[in-house]
């Protein structure tokens, strides 16, 4: 993927090229902000931009940018002044990040902009190589169908009908565990031990929030 | 009390005893005019109209009444309501038998009319005309104690006036004369009341009038100092006239001239100070993101030792206050109010995790979170928001043991309010400590500590960013034995995905 880096500080802006670069990612540079504004941002998969820039406002740069193309604008702003960073998304800037920053941080930015959407199916969820089909109690990992039992089921369905999101061990335990029976934590636990089992090499997509509950996510 | 009230109120107390005073004097006149006249009426009437030799001649007969007509009284005669002995008929009263009527009595000329009596007794003040009262005991003592006259109101009604008068003739049946009027002195007379009444009246509303101007240029003063103490723009007030109004307005003038330059002075060195903090936070946070990339590179490549880490975790605690920095300039901007966007909390929540997943990952503590599907927007200033919560999250990553857990955690409440959570396992915080890290404030040394919890200055700056916002911070353990932050508070809008 091609992204625009506008940075007038040499060090952070070589640090960065070297970041990306390593993470695969095609980085071109410009330092100038007259020179930035003559640039076609629509080729570019996600532009840094560095609101502090000498003869041209990195806010101005946005404005331009945004009127000729919905390329994803990420903002670094050195100040904590609300005002900028209001405007900045104001005018269409899609995420912003303050310095000083570490370069995980960056990438994760970054990356959080190129994720693939989650893909909804009619009547499903598809969750990386995990499809879970609402409709007819089914769950595949690789189109191979998985036996699971109606807790689990109950479980996994929840989770997917929410995926990505954190769900209370309390709510996890109403929706899956018969009210008839005892129903405890550790019941719940069990359950999702054997859940997690039962999805192979998607069991990695269960995640366990400490202190929370579990969320269904395909992390990178 | 209003001024004009005071004043009306501090005329009426000068007033009243004037008034009274002047009524007293008028009403000691009247007694001593009245008793004068019933005396020069007596004299006249013993000496120069006979009036002795008549009564020496026929004493029991004694006195003829001096009327030479008839006069009709109005009303009852005040004079037969007299307490003593029945009165002879009333033809006795008429000219008598031969005597020459006047055209004038010397009564009438005195204004009593038919009321004036006149009476002669003895030295033991017994009367040899049987229809003459016995003399008034309030008149007797007085001139048994040698005085040659007293007068006094007589009668149950006190309705009437008497005189009693030693003659030069003690010896005979007119040693003692009383002479009595209808007409008594009054302390009030209606025409004279009303006069007062309406004197009062000019007098006050004078005074209400000519407080006007005064009341007015003190309400101008008044306006002007409130003006100085909500810090609203200074405007010397006009200096009218040459009074002692006029020397406050001129000492009130240059008082706040003074106050508005100390003001001005200050408001610039704030200014000045809150720019050069920003300005700073800004030079320093390109070298510090290149310091902290080369500190990253560094661990990526295989020197993960104790002083890198420490070196990680010092970069970080350098921005963190860099940032809060930034922030306390803000929160003691109280001149510009805290803007009210809408601030995406999912968003937000997503930025503090981003910035501190490094220092996590290098601790070995598992960064967690947990977000609501759907929005949460909550109404405020976001770089405040964003770094009260990143406060939250960097103590629970900065206190949280090699192996452990910090975890933010946003849901949606009931009646569209919101509830954040950041919790660790770390070793946790007394809860008198707790309660300590509550009252501490930002602007204390003690919250400027970073030793030994190190949590002060975080915490308070988030709590008061809550407050600021109308949201509520509280601290409590963790269910890991931990600290739990909670901010809760309502959202601007949400929008619940089922």
């Amino acid at each position: 993927m091609h992204l625009l880096l506008i940075e007038d500080d040499k060090a952070l802006a070589e640090q960065v090229i070297a970041q990306l670069s390593a993470q695969g990612y095609r980085v071109r540079w410009l330092a100038d902000g007259e020179i930035a504004l003559r640039e076609d941002p629509a080729p570019y998969a996600l532009i840094v931009l560095d609101l502090m820039l000498p003869k041209v406002n990195g806010l101005e740069i946005l404005k331009n940018y945004r009127s000729r193309s919905d390329t994803p604008i990420l903002v670094l702003s050195a100040k904590q002044d609300a005002v900028v960073k209001v405007k900045a998304l104001q005018l269409g800037a899609d995420d912003y990040l303050t310095k000083p920053f570490w370069p995980e941080e960056l990438s994760a930015r970054i990356a959080a902009r190129l994720r693939r959407p989650i893909l909804k199916r009619e009547g499903g969820v598809e969750i990386g190589r995990l499809f879970v089909d609402l409709t007819a109690h089914r769950a595949s990992v690789d189109a191979e169908d998985i036996q699971l039992t109606r807790a689990e089921w109950e479980l996994l369905a929840a989770l997917a009908r929410q995926t990505g999101a954190a769900i209370s061990r309390e709510d996890l335990m109403e929706a899956t565990l018969d009210p008839s029976r005892d129903g405890t934590m550790r019941t719940l636990d069990v359950h999702v031990s054997r859940l997690r089992k039962k999805l192979g090499p998607c069991s990695n997509y269960l995640h366990t929030i400490w202190g929370v509950g579990y969320r269904l996510e395909v992390k990178d | 009390m209003k001024l004009r009230h005071r004043m009306l109120g501090t005329l009426a107390l000068l007033a009243a005893p004037m008034i009274a005073g002047t009524t007293w004097a008028r009403y000691q006149f009247e007694w001593r005019e009245l008793e004068r006249a019933l005396l020069t009426f007596g004299e006249i009437e013993m000496v120069d109209r006979n009036g002795l030799e008549r009564c020496r001649a026929n004493p029991a007969e004694f006195p003829l009444p001096p009327r030479a007509r008839p006069e009709r009284p109005r009303g009852r005669d005040r004079a037969d309501r007299w307490e003593g002995p029945p009165r002879p008929p009333r033809q006795v009263n008429g000219p008598a038998p031969g005597r020459r009527p006047e055209s004038k009595t010397d009564a009438d000329i005195l204004g009593m009319g038919a009321s004036l009596r006149l009476h002669a007794y003895r030295a033991d003040f017994l009367s040899d005309n049987p229809r003459s009262p016995p003399f008034p005991k309030e008149l007797r003592a007085g001139l048994e104690a040698g005085a040659d006259k007293t007068s006094g109101r007589l009668n149950r009604n006190q309705d009437l006036f008497a005189v009693g008068w030693r003659t030069p003739w003690s010896d005979g049946p007119a040693a003692v004369i009383l002479i009595s009027t209808a007409r008594v002195p009054k302390l009030f007379r209606g025409p004279m009341l009303g006069a007062i009444g309406a004197l009062t009246c000019v007098l006050l509303a004078a005074v209400w009038l000519a407080m006007g101007p005064l009341i007015g240029r003190t309400r101008k003063l008044a306006a002007a100092a409130r003006r100085v103490e909500k810090l609203d723009n200074f405007e010397p007030i006009p200096e009218e006239g040459s009074d002692e109004l006029t020397d406050l307005t001129r000492a009130f003038n240059t008082a706040g001239a003074s106050l508005r330059q100390a003001m001005d002075t200050a408001n610039q060195r704030e200014a000045s100070l809150r720019t050069f903090v920003e300005n700073t936070a800004h030079d320093v946070g390109t070298p510090l993101t290149v310091l902290q990339g080369h500190l990253a590179k560094l661990a990526e490549n295989g020197q993960r030792d104790e002083g890198i880490l420490r070196a990680m975790e010092e970069a970080q605690y350098i921005g963190a206050m860099l940032a809060n920095l930034s922030t306390v300039a803000r929160l003691e901007d109280v001149e510009v109010p805290l803007r009210q966007d809408e601030v995406d909390l999912k968003a937000l929540c997503l930025r503090v995790l981003a910035r501190h997943q490094t220092i996590a990952s290098e601790k070995n503590i598992e960064l967690e979170h947990a977000l609501p599907q759907a929005e949460v927007t909550v109404r405020g200033e976001m770089t405040l928001l964003e770094q009260a919560v990143s406060n939250l999250v960097h103590n629970a990553v900065s206190h949280g043991q090699p192996g452990g857990h910090a975890t933010l955690h946003l849901q949606l409440g009931p009646a569209d309010s919101f509830q954040l959570r950041v919790l660790d396992d770390g070793p946790g915080i007394d809860s008198q400590t707790l309660q300590n890290l509550t009252e501490r404030r930002w602007r204390s040394e003690d919250a400027r500590r970073r030793h030994p919890s190190g949590r002060g200055l975080g915490l308070s700056i988030a709590d008061d960013v809550a407050k600021r916002h109308d949201f509520d911070l509280k601290l409590s353990k963790s269910e890991a034995g931990g600290l739990e932050v909670t901010i809760s508070g309502k959202c601007a809008g949400t929008q619940r995905q089922d």
